[in-house]
């Protein structure tokens, strides 16, 4: 069967051509870019809302956008029990619209970060990490000023599994310096509770093209296969 | 007899009503602009202190406590809006601004306090 997948594009979105490129070109699954105001997820079998500044993160980053038609429509999307994944500001506009729990804050050094980080997987459960082995680590790139995680039930996330990622250093171990942003528990993801939802802040995007990656890894495509293979078997 | 005639009452009384709204809708919001008063509402948005606030700590550690300033002991950063409305009186005002932030998540409650600094009528 073929899929279609959207990339939702709002005002100030600047990694919706790079998620294009990486989901036609190198995954072969069909994606459009659509405008966030003409967007209709029954049209698609899944979204990715991509990085950027949408409405230039003014009062916070993502609020704007949080109040978005297309919200509504990727809130529907998830009843439907069709994939939404957002990656950086497409993070942080999924938390400022409730679907995702927590709040993305400047970063602790307050600088604007751009590494390549180590990711531990911590749940292996979701649509969007189905294809990955739980514990393993992935290199993947950041690129955020705003990429604090926080939350006030910590417990409660970790109860219902809901941490996909978290910051980890060269022996997957939390250390002292394997937390770029002053993330609590050294978060990078998380998910809804049925875990078809995943925002995070690191760009898998960017790290699917042995050519961008410094260790010629390719985890990034980890995720649209999960995804893929979400989709394939929900049908 | 009676009752249809009343009931033929009240609907001719309501077409004039209605017919009189719409030919002074002009008139009538001039009116309650001149009932309603112009504020202003002046709020400001703080983290909670869970959250770690490294702009207030950078001003407090590598400014205010360089420079001498030793008896100042704490500094929390925050974002700061002034809003104008037309509302009845200063209760009134203050209520619409907490319901508007609450429903626009103009502040976040996961991670900021909602503080409302001042509620200030202006003469029109």
């Amino acid at each position: 069967m073929s899929i279609k997948i959207a990339i939702i594009q709002f005002p100030g979105s600047n990694c919706d051509l790079d998620a294009l490129h990486v989901l036609n070109n190198v995954m072969n699954i069909e994606t459009t870019l659509v405008w966030h105001n003409e967007f209709k997820g029954s049209q698609f079998d899944g979204a990715i809302l991509p990085g950027g500044f949408s409405f230039g993160d003014y009062l916070r980053s993502g609020i704007i956008a949080a109040h978005s038609p297309a919200i509504d429509e990727a809130r529907q999307m998830l009843k439907d029990d069709k994939p939404i994944i957002g990656i950086c500001n497409g993070f942080q506009i999924l938390t400022e619209a409730q679907l995702l729990p927590g709040a993305l804050l400047q970063n602790e050094s307050l600088k604007f970060i751009c590494k390549w980080v180590k990711l531990r997987v911590e749940n292996n459960q979701t649509a969007f990490t189905n294809l990955m082995s739980l514990g393993s680590i992935l290199n993947i790139p950041i690129a955020h000023g705003e990429g604090r995680y926080f939350t006030d039930k910590l417990k409660e996330l970790e109860d219902n599994n809901q941490i996909v990622f978290k910051y980890v250093d060269n022996n997957g171990e939390m250390g002292e310096y394997s937390n770029p942003n002053g993330s609590l528990a050294n978060i990078a993801g998380v998910c809804d509770l049925e875990q078809k939802c995943v925002g995070l802040m690191p760009h898998p995007e960017r790290a699917s093209e042995s050519i961008l990656s410094p260790e010629k890894t390719v985890h990034g495509k980890l995720f649209f296969e999960s995804m893929k293979n979400f989709i394939e078997k929900r049908v | 007899m009676l009752i249809k005639n009343n009931y033929e009452d009240l609907s001719s009384i309501l077409k004039v009503v209605s017919y009189f709204i719409t030919n002074n809708l002009s008139y009538i919001s001039l009116l309650i602009t001149i009932i309603m008063k112009s504020f202003i509402v002046e709020i400001v948005m703080t983290l909670k202190s869970a959250a770690r606030d490294p702009v207030a700590d950078t001003i407090q550690r590598d400014l205010i406590a360089k420079k001498g300033f030793d008896m100042v002991s704490h500094v929390r950063s925050g974002q700061y809006l002034k809003i104008s409305l037309q509302a009845e009186d200063k209760d009134s005002a203050e209520q619409i601004i907490v319901r508007m932030c609450n429903i626009l998540r103009i502040y976040n409650p996961v991670t900021q306090n909602l503080n409302i600094l001042k509620v200030t009528e202006i003469d029109q």
